[in-house]
């Protein structure tokens, strides 16, 4: 999920092994050009603001669900995740677990109101949906706040992973490797926008899903089936495949609420639902979207599972860093030219992720902010695509800094997101009582309380108990707030819901 | 906490499914099946006893580990999509339902819906 490459940024910032085969380089070049050829039709469609933020308003169910499923996914869940698997067991499946529910949820709590609320008002950001429903530019501008100090971290930590994978690739550098990479996505994504970015996640969740149900076959071959592996691990490993894996049963919910109730709260996913041409198509969202997550997440466990077995019956050396299980697999395991398919998969995952994070930060620069001080940027366009290089600069700038630094910014983009969206948004859009008092002080809350929180820890002043974090503490600490101010103020409740509005929330 | 979560996650996706004050109606089973099984699978991979080399294995799994992983986290990705798309015309949007959106649209803002594009 986007919130991993967030809260295990850090393990994307070890290097996987060098890989300047010839096959794997040209495998990459001829994926960047067919990137860059999407690009350059998505420039010639790319007329208005609404095309650049929310690619016109005329994507269909397909486009939707896979583009929607590969922002989701990041360059984690091919090297980190699979990392985690191998080091910590079925602990780290919890990060995906909530995935057999939060699909479907975010489609009840979230995708028919957004998309209804684009019927009825002009909806370019996650925001604005939070100031139409609260009257609130005040809501909206500190919501903008909050996206903007998320997305420049979580660039960071993935252009750094982008770099990382280049220079595996070519071998040219980690610092040009990132400029080659920021200045590919920046090629597409200014001229082109999220109708670029859409239309090559979509290339790119094909990419990753299909590339991942090959690994997941060679792994269960590579293992002896699911048996085989069971049964290699439990000889020598058992706790790896117990139920929390080597985590605490505290620390594995722990990750099922948080990436759970978080989902809730991505701003980068639910600004896709305003971009549905046909409402009535959300029908089948969640089982397209499930189906393609689903296929995609099979390398995440089979090939953690796989290396730790191949490691602990000595078909394979010990693992320098648990980074290089899925680059190690792939190389000794499988054919070179799937190989070379999921190293432009990673790169693939990346980008669709910076892509996305790029269209919400240009927004809440060039239209949030401005709504919250009561005035509107005349030609969005335009300016759009500048913020979107200023940002992108700066977070490929931030992406040189030290490894731990990038990590902590990282860390906090998901808590951020989960922590300021979540209540005004899968409460506030689903409940008449919520209040504008409720949705600004909730905002207040979790921007305060996760800054906070990981600054102190970052800072080591102190360290959370094992299963417990920061995140977790600010979503339900801004969830409580949200309920207690709306409901000390709810006699304000009527006079911040417009008629429209209302009638979007009793649809 | 085994208990709570799914406890969170169900009443949020049961919120977001009501309907201006109305029932879940069918969903009400959906809901249930899945609180059953994300609480059955937690509490029952905590109160089995921990698996050994050369215990059986359920579907290539240990015991507690295929509960977690088909019960907690298979299961549910076939019940709740589908029925989210079965209950769909009847319980979350039908053609009527965006009728009624686009003239409260209308009627505040004095716009045909979708006018200002």
């Amino acid at each position: 999920m986007s919130g991993v490459s967030g809260i295990v940024a850090l393990l994307q910032s070890a290097a996987v092994p060098p890989l300047a085969k010839p096959v794997i380089g040209g495998v990459a070049v001829g994926y960047f050009i067919i990137v860059a050829v999407i690009g350059i039709w998505a420039t010639r469609k790319t007329k208005s603001a609404a095309d650049f933020f929310v690619a016109g308003q005329g994507l269909g169910l397909f486009t939707l669900a896979i583009a929607a499923m590969a922002a989701t996914l990041s360059g984690f869940a091919f090297i980190g995740g699979p990392g985690l698997v191998y080091s910590l067991g079925l602990g780290a499946v919890f990060i995906i677990l909530p995935a057999a529910l939060t699909n479907s949820m975010g489609a009840w709590v979230l995708a028919k109101r957004l998309r209804l609320l684009a019927e009825v008002r002009e909806m370019i950001t996650i925001p604005d949906a939070i100031g139409a429903r609260f009257q609130s530019p005040l809501a909206q501008g500190l919501a903008g706040v909050a996206i903007v100090l998320a997305v420049i971290g979580y660039m960071a930590t993935n252009l750094l992973a982008l770099g990382l994978v280049i220079d595996a690739i070519f071998g040219i550098g980690r610092t040009p490797a990132i400029w080659i990479g920021t200045l590919i996505i920046l090629a597409y994504s200014v001229s082109g926008g999220i109708l670029a970015g859409i239309y090559n996640d979509v290339f790119q969740g094909v990419l990753m899903a299909v590339a991942s149900t090959f690994v997941f076959s060679f792994a269960l071959q590579a293992g002896g089936g699911l048996s085989g592996i069971s049964q290699t691990i439990m000889a020598q490993d058992p706790a790896i495949l117990g139920p929390w894996g080597k985590l605490t049963p505290l620390a594995a919910l722990s990750f099922f609420f948080v990436f759970g109730l978080g989902s809730l709260g991505q701003p980068h996913v639910a600004h896709k639902f305003f971009m549905l041409k046909d409402a009535r198509r959300l029908k089948w969202f969640p089982l397209v979207m499930t189906f393609a997550l689903f296929l995609t997440l099979l390398l995440f466990v089979g090939v953690g599972l796989v290396v730790k077995a191949l490691v602990l019956s000595g078909r394979m050396a010990p693992l320098g860093t648990a980074d290089d299980a899925t680059p190690t697999f792939l190389l000794q395991f499988t054919s070179l030219p799937l190989a070379a398919v999921v190293f432009s998969a990673v790169a693939a995952a990346i980008m669709s992720t910076v892509n996305s994070f790029m269209s919400i930060g240009s927004a809440a620069i060039t239209h949030d902010l401005p709504v919250a001080f009561g005035w509107r940027v005349k030609d969005e366009l335009r300016w759009g695509r500048i913020w979107t290089v200023v940002l992108t600069l700066g977070a490929a700038v931030v992406a040189q800094a030290s490894g731990t630094l990038v990590a902590f910014l990282g860390v906090f983009g998901w808590g951020l997101f989960a922590s300021t969206l979540v209540p005004s948004l899968a409460l506030g859009l689903n409940w008449q009582g919520a209040t504008r008092a409720g949705s600004v002080w909730s905002i207040l809350t979790g921007l305060v309380i996760t800054l906070t929180l990981e600054s102190l820890s970052f800072f080591k002043v102190f360290s959370f108990p094992s299963g417990v974090t920061a995140t977790a503490i600010a979503l339900v600490a801004s969830l409580l707030v949200f309920v207690a101010v709306s409901w000390l103020t709810r006699a304000t409740a009527a006079a911040t819901l417009s008629p429209d509005v209302r009638a979007v929330m009793e649809a | 906490m085994a208990v709570a979560l799914p406890v969170c996650m169900v009443a949020m996706m049961t919120f977001g499914a009501v309907r201006n004050g109305r029932r879940v109606g069918a969903l009400a089973l959906p809901f249930a099946l899945v609180f059953a099984l994300v609480t059955g699978g937690f509490l029952l991979a905590m109160a089995l006893p921990p698996d050994r080399a050369g215990d059986a294995l359920w579907l290539g799994l240990p015991r507690r580990a295929a509960v977690i992983l088909y019960g907690v986290g298979l299961l549910p990705l076939f019940v709740l999509p589908l029925a989210y798309a079965l209950t769909f015309d009847a319980l979350t949007l039908s053609d009527e339902d965006i009728a009624r959106v686009r003239a409260a649209r209308t009627e505040t803002l004095g716009e045909s819906p979708r006018g200002h594009r």
